[in-house]
């Protein structure tokens, strides 16, 4: 049934992974750039086994739980988008990365919105939020870009492979969301 | 938490091993709340935390409208971090979270203080 889910932007497909998605996933996620700020800490050096694992996880996933988009460009898997979803609380987590070769084109951003939107709309949350490390700013950016609003600074709150970090939250409430759809 | 051979209550240490941090929780029995109890519950805690279980971080959050319990956080030397918006469904509604926490550096600054030097 997840199977079946597929959002379509302006320029991206996103669709759950794939076994066959593991040479995609490798090529990007062996930078070690990218996974620089990622949480949970990526495998140093990242091997194509960790990316099997990542997929093989995604794939036995509960999609209702954790809802795990892989971001399709030109048909290459170029990163991946995930809303875990609080049921109880009706609040989902945004979670995403994206190749450091197509950084700085918005492509996270379209995606997010995408993401976003299903979460209101068919999943009917009351929250989504994301958390990013304060020195990634172009992972933050996409939250602010996507109508989010900063809510705290986590201090030192994570382990990161250079030392603590700040952890910094975003949230979009349904209302607001709404609000921005009907302009 | 044990007042005169009684429980009044459980404070409790949630630890994250691998970011070293830890999330403080608490209640006591209503009968007992205005004392400092709570206080003096998590004081004890939190020295536990970063002495003998060598946390870097001690962080709580709690309902933005249940001030009694986020003054128990400013009490024992956390600063407010954040209020996650409608983080939560409650009783009536949807709640703010409010998040406190309390680094190690900032702990050995108010324990090197001495008995007076805690804030």
């Amino acid at each position: 049934m997840s199977d079946d889910i597929e959002l379509r932007t302006e320029r991206l497909l996103l669709r759950p992974f794939r076994i066959a998605d593991a040479d995609d996933v490798y090529a990007y996620a062996k930078d070690p750039e990218w996974a620089r700020f990622l949480l949970p800490m990526i495998p140093q050096p990242y091997t194509r086994r960790d990316a099997e694992e990542f997929i093989a996880r995604r794939v036995v996933a509960s999609w209702s739980i954790d809802s795990a988009f892989a971001i399709v460009l030109d048909s290459v898997v170029v990163g991946g988008i995930n809303l875990h979803v609080d049921e109880r609380h009706e609040k989902g987590e945004l979670g995403y990365s994206l190749a450091r070769t197509h950084w700085g084109k918005g492509l996270t951003t379209e995606a997010a919105r995408a993401v976003v939107d299903w979460g209101f709309d068919q999943l009917g949350l009351a929250k989504v939020y994301a958390s990013a490390d304060l020195r990634n700013a172009g992972s933050w950016r996409v939250m602010e870009k996507t109508g989010m609003t900063r809510e705290g600074v986590l201090r030192g709150h994570t382990k990161t492979q250079d030392g603590r970090a700040d952890q910094v939250f975003y949230g979009i409430l349904r209302p607001e969301w709404a609000a921005a759809r009907e302009e | 938490v044990v007042l005169d051979s009684v429980v009044i209550g459980g404070i409790s240490l949630s630890v994250d091993d691998f970011h070293e941090n830890a999330q403080l929780s608490y209640s006591l029995a209503r009968v007992h709340w205005g004392k400092g109890l709570t206080t003096e519950a998590a004081t004890a805690i939190v020295d536990w935390g970063f002495g003998e279980l060598g946390l870097a971080k001690v962080y709580g959050n709690s309902d933005l409208r249940h001030v009694a319990s986020w003054r128990v956080m400013e009490k024992i030397g956390m600063t407010r971090e954040g209020v996650l918006r409608s983080h939560r469904r409650a009783r009536e509604g949807r709640s703010d979270r409010v998040y406190y926490g309390i680094l190690r550096e900032d702990w050995e600054t108010a324990t090197a203080g001495g008995a007076g030097g805690r804030p």
